[in-house]
């Protein structure tokens, strides 16, 4: 049997009682602070994973405005690109009403003004600001509007750098379209190479815009066409190769070499020279340009028409091909706007499942905390029972 | 006849007196700690032989003795020093998790700002007000680092002043024993055994366990000599060593605890202090600030690292090449003092931030080579040359050779916490663009897109003149620039790098004439590739595999961590502790309802007593009326 002095007696259980009352405590803290972990030291592994938690979340809320931003930038871009496919559109019309071969010098002069105000509406368009003091289609020289003009003459002061922004982990969506791809890098012609009339021909031939047969052919070499009176010479301008053509039956003459094909329309004279170019690049200002001096140009001759309707059929044909690259751009951005709706889904699933854990680590279970409160609460009130009942004992009462 | 019954009543009376005393004593220090109780020795008086017959005498005190047990003293001797020791650790861990991992605004959720600011950039580049808010977001989180660096040493200091006071209490306690032992050894000499000053001691001495550990040897004179727990001598019979703190002569920041022994400073190891608070204390100094300071600082010095290597890439809003983000990084390093050699330098610098590890270093010349010692783990790098590439640093010493035994101290990482500060002042210097752009020909005919222009090194920003990539025949290119020119043939998707300068990936094919341009970035204040590429730094392995959000978790989780163990530890050592007191309590302690028995006991001892008095004189007074 052990000794018990009363020191230790009371001492004990004064301790017994403090670390009850302390226990009870933390309990109460936990449900009244709704939090498990008060200190990293309650479990420091629940805390570090908090920790990782958090900043998961952070970044999560990071892709979430980005998200936002980007989808306000594409939709103004969206909006903007099919304004200007709308514009496009009703200036192919325009050319398509000028290339009629009857037109006077005043009624294409009155085309070539129509055209003119549809080129500043396409220029004002590509200058769109982005509602966040830049514009859509500047690249990063956001500072002073993009598009310039000058009579007919359109500048571009941008550059080709096209924002991108991270909406998802490495996950990066280009937000804006610059102005050197939407607008100025279109093909113009067929888009693969552009035909022309020499200014000095005197015949009625019409050259068209052409066609590729076979692209496994193609030298990617200019061409010219000369008419000596009985045949057509084509001399390809790389290595001077000749291919000879005997003019077609009712003035309609088809070329067909190297993978490609023209066909001139009309009575050339002798003398007069077509030429074929490999396209390189155009801006549909360009093209409306080209279109708009060539319906300025006077004269109602058989050969002057035939030039004007060369040009204005290649116009045609460059304004399709622009048309055809602004549906890619708005497809392009469609295919951003489709992404950002994946990577919105995926942002907000992964922000519950990070929100879920993180509560499941550091949040109080209420139900498991206030029976673990009360089981406490017993245990505390048995020890101050017990210890107040027994501490009274002594035998000095019964002396 | 009457005298004999008289001299055994008055004999009987003082003992029970005495014992009442003893046992009133006992119950006045009831509550006393470090209080022993006592108890007489009653022996009967020597007997007197008259006519055969053997007769008693009474009886007399023949000493009231301390019911102690030394082997259970000793034990609670221990138990304290060690509990002491553990909650004393405990305490200041305990403090030191919660100034560094309030989850609201800790330095992890800084970070997550920092990085909320880039991306929120990466939307408005030319935004000043964004910018301002980068600016500002990076401040707050360098303020934070400043904040939790200065926390550490206010943690040392005030650790520092913990250490002085226990050291007054060690020589008070140690110097109260001394004079103790003196006065015992005079009492014992007298043939008085002097209770209350022995109490005195064993109260002395288990002050002294909580401060520090000792173990006692007890003297044939009574007297007990204190050793602590190295066996360095703490009290001798009536002398007594004092405990100092002095810097350590090899490193000056560091604290060491020692006994001044005739005038001569001994410095005791941290882990051969054994108990006590001091043992606590300086565990946590020497240990667990150190790392966590490391550990910080670490962090700070990858963060800033990375963060100024992509910055420097980018160019500002006025077109001019980034400079440094945060002001960078400097390692620390110096002599020992008492190098031998005092003219040998040390220098530090960081090759590869990303290998840095949260450790100190300590390189020691002797017998003709460098040993490279990192304290964290006690790894070892051996060199015969005076220079050492290693954890991502790169050390070198200058006017060598040391002389032999001399070393250094390196301390990588340890203030950069403290230290990190912003380096740009201006929005507009912050480098959100990249330094070169490029662009497509408008003349090209063949299908050439730019897929990916990436910055190699700050020479991208000063590229002497626009270079130029031309396509030949046969998907042949050549770029030139100025002087440089190279060659080469194309792949589509293939990553084209050219002078360590930019890296270009191009996609289509290319016709013969079609040129790509790569020129300066000029006007491009919409850029954001710089910020892309810095804001891939948040999840990026920059601290030694692992990313920023990683390590600092892993911080959490072992300041958590150690601060749990200590509360175990804490607990256990006082759950032994109790023991020991328990059962040191229950041989030395003062049972009050024992003592109540041993009052009625000799209470009734004395009134027995006064009755054979009364005995005696009635007796006396039969005797005497006999005679009338």
């Amino acid at each position: 049997m052990q000794r018990v002095s009363t020191l230790m007696y009371y001492t004990a259980g004064e301790r017994a009682i403090s670390a009850r009352q302390s226990e009870l405590l933390a309990a109460q803290a936990q449900l009244s602070s709704g939090r498990r972990i008060a200190a990293p030291s309650d479990d420091p592994i629940g805390a570090a994973t908090g920790t990782a938690l958090r900043a998961g979340i952070s970044q999560l809320d990071q892709f979430k405005g980005n998200q936002s931003h980007a989808r306000f930038l594409l939709n103004q871009s969206e909006n903007s690109v099919a304004q200007f496919t709308n514009t496009a559109q009703a200036a192919r019309d325009q050319l398509l009403g000028a290339a009629n071969g009857t037109n006077s010098d005043q009624e294409r002069q009155i085309f070539a003004r129509d055209l003119e105000s549809l080129l500043a509406q396409m220029v004002g368009l590509a200058n769109a600001a982005d509602g966040i003091g830049g514009f859509l289609f500047a690249g990063a020289r956001e500072a002073a509007a993009p598009f310039g003009q000058s009579g007919s003459v359109v500048s571009y002061s941008g550059d080709a750098n096209e924002q991108r922004l991270e909406v998802s982990n490495n996950r990066y969506v280009q937000v804006k379209f610059t102005g050197d791809d939407v607008f100025l890098k279109t093909r113009p012609g067929n888009g693969t190479f552009t035909t022309a009339a020499a200014a000095t021909n005197t015949g009625t031939g019409v050259i068209d815009p052409g066609g590729v047969t076979d692209p496994s052919q193609l030298t990617g070499s200019a061409y010219t066409i000369d008419f000596d009176g009985t045949q057509f010479v084509v001399t390809r301008a790389s290595d001077g190769t000749q291919f000879t053509f005997a003019p077609g039956s009712g003035g309609t003459t088809a070329l067909q070499f190297d993978g490609l094909r023209v066909t001139v329309n009309g009575a050339p004279a002798a003398a007069d020279r077509f030429t074929i170019q490999p396209a390189g690049y155009q801006s549909i200002f360009d093209t409306m340009a080209q279109a708009i001096a060539a319906l300025k140009t006077t004269g109602t001759d058989a050969a002057a028409r035939a030039r004007i309707n060369t040009t204005l059929g290649g116009a045609i044909a460059s304004v399709d091909q622009a048309l055809d690259h602004l549906v890619l751009k708005r497809a392009q951005i469609g295919a951003s706007l489709a992404e950002l709706d994946g990577y919105e889904q995926l942002n907000d699933d992964r922000n519950l499942e990070y929100q879920g854990r993180l509560s499941a680590i550091e949040d109080v279970d209420f139900a498991q905390a206030a029976s673990e409160l009360t089981r406490r609460q017993t245990t505390f009130e048995a020890a101050i029972k017990s210890y107040s009942s027994i501490s009274r004992l002594s035998l000095f009462d019964f002396l | 006849m009457s005298t004999g019954i008289l001299s055994i009543g008055n004999s009987a009376l003082a003992a029970a007196y005495t014992a009442l005393r003893t046992t009133g004593n006992n119950i006045a220090n009831a509550n006393t700690p470090g209080y022993t109780r006592q108890s007489v020795v009653l022996v009967p008086q020597q007997g007197t032989s008259s006519g055969g017959i053997f007769l008693g005498q009474g009886v007399v005190v023949a000493d009231v003795q301390r019911v102690y047990n030394a082997f259970l003293t000793q034990q609670a001797n221990q138990a304290t020093a060690l509990s002491s020791a553990a909650e004393a650790r405990s305490a200041q861990l305990s403090q030191l998790q919660n100034a560094f991992a309030d989850p609201a605004s800790g330095i992890g959720a800084t970070i997550d700002q920092f990085f909320g600011a880039l991306q929120e950039l990466t939307q408005r580049p030319s935004d000043p007000a964004a910018r301002q808010a980068l600016l500002s977001a990076a401040g707050q989180m360098a303020a934070r680092f400043n904040d939790a660096g200065s926390r550490v040493q206010e943690f040392r200091n005030d650790n520092e002043r913990q250490l002085q006071l226990e050291t007054v209490n060690v020589n008070r306690a140690a110097q109260e024993i001394a004079q103790l032992n003196d006065r015992i050894a005079l009492a014992l000499g007298s043939g008085v055994a002097p209770n209350d000053l022995l109490d005195q001691r064993d109260a002395a001495i288990r002050r002294l366990s909580e401060s520090i550990q000792v173990s006692t040897v007890t003297q044939s004179d009574g007297s007990v000599n204190l050793f602590l727990a190295n066996g360095q001598a703490l009290v001798v019979g009536d002398q007594f060593n004092r405990v100092l703190l002095a810097t350590d002569p090899a490193d000056p920041q560091t604290l060491q605890v020692g006994v001044n022994v005739s005038g001569q400073f001994r410095p005791i190891q941290p882990d051969q202090i054994g108990g006590g608070r001091i043992a606590g204390l300086v565990q946590f100094r020497s240990e667990d600030l150190p790392r966590l300071e490391n550990e910080l600082g670490r962090l700070a010095v990858s963060l800033a690292s990375a963060v100024n290597a992509q910055h420097r890439l980018g160019n500002d809003r006025n077109g001019n090449p980034g400079g440094d983000f945060f002001t960078p990084p400097v390692a620390d390093a110096y002599p020992a003092p008492n190098n031998g050699n005092a003219a040998t330098q040390i220098s530090v610098s960081f090759t590869d931030p990303t290998q840095l590890q949260a450790s100190d270093y300590r390189i020691r010349f002797s017998g003709g080579q460098y040993t490279l010692t990192r304290l964290a783990d006690g790894a070892q790098f051996t060199s015969a040359t005076p220079a050492f590439t290693q954890d991502g640093l790169s050390i070198t010493l200058a006017n060598t050779p040391p002389a032999d035994g001399d070393s250094f101290v390196i301390q990588p990482v340890r203030g950069a916490s403290r230290d990190l500060a912003l380096a740009i002042t201006q929005p507009s210097e912050i480098a959100a663009a990249a330094p070169v752009a490029a662009s497509l020909q408008l003349t090209n005919t063949g299908s050439i897109t730019i897929d990916d222009l990436s910055v190699l090194s700050p020479r991208a920003a000063n590229l002497s003149s626009p270079a130029t990539l031309t396509f030949g025949a046969g998907n042949t290119y050549t770029i030139t620039s100025g002087a440089v020119t190279q060659s080469g043939t194309y792949t589509a998707g293939q990553p084209i790098s050219f002078d360590n300068r930019f890296s270009i990936t191009l996609r289509g094919a290319p016709q013969a004439g079609d040129v790509v341009n790569i020129g300066p970035n000029t006007g491009a204040i919409g850029d954001n590739r710089n910020l892309l590429k810095l804001t891939q730094l948040q999840n990026a392995a920059v601290v030694d595999g692992v990313s920023l959000s990683a390590a600092f978790s892993t911080v959490v989780a072992r300041v958590g961590g150690d601060a749990q163990l200590a509360q175990f530890a804490d607990n256990a050592q006082r759950g032994i502790l109790d023991a020991a007191l328990n059962a040191e309590s229950s041989v030395s302690g003062v049972n009050l309802d024992e003592e109540a028995s041993r009052l009625i006991q000799y209470q009734q001892q004395y009134q027995a007593a006064a009755r054979l008095i009364a005995a005696a004189k009635e007796i006396f007074d039969d005797i005497l009326s006999l005679g009338r």
